[in-house]
């Protein structure tokens, strides 16, 4: 259907909105309302250019429109874009380095006697562990910030989340000290996960695993360390290195499960674009 | 009916949108189209406000966390469907009693004196 008044409605109810964060998404939702008025009345028998003039009647005029938009905050709504598949791939490149440090610092821990865990032998393994975990968090850091746009917002809290993972990922360069950046990534996923719970979008179970996966370890962490009677927030290392990294292990390896989960949902996306004319492109 | 009372009966609608458009989303996921659809007929018509005023209503509820919304491509058309978050259950059902406690005591004050 030639849709001529609803090209100019549209244009015009676009310059009426004006500087919106989510103009393009506003034009395409009434594009979509418009058109399917018209053909819910031509499929009426309503003459095409009446069934137009309806569908605009209907709706209101572009300024009145404007002004009931103009009532509330202008924010990005939820939608897949080039960048959500993106995300995804960087949800699976954070669990794969994640896997890689727990493997690189179990091979640390184990090969050398207790005690002596800056011996020659293992050293390699535990650079190779604190590289990867540089890795693991900038790439989650990326994953969450892609999740976030997917979500269009993650609210107070998720961004407060993202905070503190940026930080957490600077607490990362010191490996040693695991108890800082994990407290930090805890609560950063943690709040990340609540935002996204809240928006219902995402995947339960890998949302759950994401948020909740640190926060489970740091659980088991506490109570290995209750049981030998040491409570030492300091180092990985030293005499009790087994239980930190058991704690560690158990906290990572559900985190992983959630960014595995998380990364596939962002890579199955399909993305949806809008042109920015008031013509809609298909994804 | 006289223009006063047209007048009134929108800024009740008004009023009451929000606790409308969610129990419209209540049986289900639905587009803005859709869910007005659904709020004229369900009314008996009663409820005809200029559509394109409900969209924003539909934003709002989306930023306070009772709706969610996803996008998709229709007919080379793209699409936000919204849909009930638990939150907005959970506001729906509280909205619903204020209402049906509202309505007792309305009716209380309108009956006839015995």
């Amino acid at each position: 259907m030639a849709a001529i008044l609803i090209d100019e409605y549209l244009t015009t109810l676009r310059a009426e909105v004006g500087r919106r964060l989510e103009v393009d998404e506003i034009i395409a939702e009434v594009e979509d309302h418009l058109y399917s008025t018209a053909e819910r009345c031509a499929a009426d028998g309503v003459e095409p250019i009446r069934a137009q003039q309806i569908a605009l009647e209907r709706f209101g005029e572009p300024r009145l429109v404007a002004r009931a938009f103009s009532t509330i905050r202008s924010s990005k709504g939820a939608m897949p874009t080039t960048s959500t598949r993106d995300a995804g791939k960087f949800a699976l490149g954070s669990a794969i380095f994640w896997l890689v440090t727990l493997g690189a610092w179990w091979a640390a821990g184990l090969s050398e006697p207790v005690g002596e865990v800056w011996g020659q032998s293992h050293k390699a393994a535990y650079i190779i562990g604190a590289i990867s975990l540089i890795g693991a968090t900038v790439l989650m850091f990326a994953a969450m910030m892609g999740l976030t746009l997917r979500h269009g917002s993650l609210g107070r809290l998720g961004s407060v989340g993202l905070g503190l993972a940026a930080v957490g990922v600077v607490g990362s360069l010191m490996a040693w000290v695991f108890t800082l950046w994990a407290s930090l990534l805890l609560l950063a996923t943690l709040l990340v996960a609540i935002g996204m719970r809240r928006r219902e979008i995402a995947p339960r179970l890998a949302t759950i695993a994401f948020g909740g996966g640190l926060l489970v370890g740091a659980l088991a962490w506490t109570a290995l360390r209750l049981r030998t009677g040491v409570v030492d927030l300091g180092g990985l290392w030293g005499t009790d290195w087994f239980e930190n990294m058991l704690g560690l292990t158990i906290g990572v390896v559900i985190l992983v499960i959630g960014l595995v989960g998380l990364g596939r949902w962002l890579r199955s996306e399909e993305p949806v674009v809008i042109d920015r004319s008031d013509r809609v492109v298909s994804a | 009916m006289g223009i006063v009372s047209l007048g009134m009966r929108g800024q009740i609608l008004k009023g009451h949108l929000d606790l409308l458009l969610l129990a419209t989303l209540a049986d289900g996921a639905k587009h803005g189209y859709a869910a007005i659809d659904a709020l004229r007929q369900r009314s008996g018509d009663a409820f005809d406000l200029p559509e394109g005023t409900v969209y924003p209503v539909l934003h709002r509820l989306e930023a306070g966390g009772y709706l969610s919304s996803d996008w998709s491509v229709v007919q080379g058309r793209t699409r936000r469907t919204y849909r009930l978050t638990g939150s907005g259950r959970a506001a729906l059902h509280e909205q619903r009693r204020a209402w049906d406690e509202f309505a007792t005591a309305v009716a209380g004050v309108l009956a006839e004196p015995a």
